[in-house]
């Protein structure tokens, strides 16, 4: 009796693993996408950005094996970015923030030499805070995912931005 | 000579010269208006009801009637028209500054009709009074209480953006506002509450962003004129971070084609 299960045990380990294999070798070619978002994005600024990714994958890497379907994390980094504003609002007691540093918060893009010196001297002010890595719970949920990923066997592009970059 | 000048008497009044809003004279606390005068003021076109000097025009005021904006039908022959009241005749839009009951396709239409342009026009131009004491919380005042605050929908409707544009950014200030609204009440929020909170806000996003790619010419809104302020911008981030710790992301996700029709 004992033996019969041993070897129904040792048949559903071989018919488990060659399945996983099966999978595995099915997976090897295809490439997903992993996006992490930098700094002062909020959750729609990511999943825009992720929606983005999505459309150029689609056109120009879908036929390369790309996966279109592009996974991600949110970084939201709340405790950085709640020192950060404690900096902000330290520097304008009244709220009054300079014009850019507003568009700046917001993830707006800017392009005069105006909005370039206003930034640079805000980035300076927040240096210690910004130049950190991203929180501890966003980090482990990424790795998380991207272990998903890689334990399917696929290979991975990891598309960071900014802070993201430094997971 | 007699005859050109006849002709002069004769023609003049059959002319109307289409106003734009900026065209218009600014209100002078100092000067003296005759019935009938016509100012612009806090965005709005106001007719004076009788003499005045000194008094500034308001809302639901005896001394001076708002130019209407919006609502404006055609015009008809037999109604009567109070001061301010605004109405279409082919294709263009007339407000009335007297009482006379004179016809609007008459030789003598400028005794009556001013014909005029309003960026505004067509939409519920909020009037805004610089003093109120909510304009620096986080929600903001929103006198016509249509969800949108007051300062970026003034902003919005009285910009050269198109009609089209200016109703996609209202629908996005709508979406924006709910965030700030949802500051005290976060905590009791639902996951169908946040999918459609967060649909919403990246609905808006990506339309901006597809009319600041594919159009030549326009502009559409930013979305740091309605997070204008420190406090906003920290509210923002932080209702969003915890709306999407709730969001049913496939839902959202899958729901993302068409962003401006879908707004």
């Amino acid at each position: 009796m004992n033996e019969i299960k041993k070897i129904t045990l040792a048949l559903l380990t071989i018919l488990a693993t060659s399945n996983a294999l099966a999978e595995c070798g099915a997976n090897v070619d295809n490439i997903e996408s992993f996006y992490i978002n930098g700094m002062f994005t909020d959750y729609s600024d990511y999943t825009s950005n992720k929606n983005a990714l999505k459309n150029f994958l689609v056109a120009y890497l879908e036929s390369e094996g790309f996966n279109p379907n592009i996974q991600g994390q949110h970084n939201k980094d709340e405790n950085k970015l709640s020192q950060i504003f404690e900096v902000v609002r330290q520097k304008w007691e009244d709220d009054d923030a300079d014009d850019e540093i507003i568009k700046f918060l917001n993830n707006e893009s800017l392009n005069s030499e105006r909005a370039k010196e206003a930034i640079a001297e805000f980035l300076q002010d927040i240096s210690i805070e910004y130049q950190s890595t991203i929180s501890e719970e966003d980090s482990q949920l990424a790795i998380a995912k991207l272990e998903n990923i890689l334990d399917s066997c696929s290979r991975v592009v990891l598309i960071s931005h900014s802070q993201g970059n430094l997971l | 000579m007699k005859k050109i000048l006849f002709l002069l008497v004769i023609l003049l009044p059959c002319l109307t010269i289409a106003n734009d809003f900026n065209s218009f004279e600014s209100y002078d606390n100092n000067k003296k208006y005759a019935r009938g005068s016509y100012v612009k003021y806090s965005n709005n076109l106001w007719v004076a009801r009788h003499k005045v000097i000194g008094k500034q025009p308001k809302e639901e005021s005896i001394t001076w009637a708002k130019v209407k904006l919006n609502d404006i039908r055609e015009w008809k022959s037999k109604k009567v028209y109070l001061l301010g009241q605004s109405v279409s005749y082919n294709e263009k839009t007339y407000f009335a500054k007297s009482l006379w009951s004179i016809a609007i396709n008459s030789s003598y239409v400028n005794n009556k009709w001013v014909e005029f342009s309003h960026p505004a026009m067509g939409f519920d131009l909020p009037s805004f009074d610089p003093e109120h004491p909510d304009h620096n919380t986080i929600e903001g005042v929103d006198q016509n209480e249509n969800g949108i605050r007051d300062d970026y929908e003034i902003k919005i409707v009285m910009s050269d953006k198109s009609r089209d544009i200016k109703e996609l950014a209202l629908k996005a200030g709508k979406s924006y506002q709910t965030v700030l609204s949802m500051k005290g009440v976060i905590n009791s929020a639902t996951q169908e509450e946040a999918t459609n909170t967060l649909l919403a806000l990246t609905l808006a996003e990506l339309c901006k962003r597809q009319i600041n790619k594919y159009s030549s010419s326009a502009i559409a809104w930013k979305k740091s004129d309605y997070f204008n302020t420190i406090d906003r911008i920290q509210t923002n981030f932080s209702v969003q971070n915890k709306l999407a710790s709730l969001v049913d992301e496939e839902k959202l996700e899958s729901s993302l084609e068409q962003p401006c029709a879908s707004l």
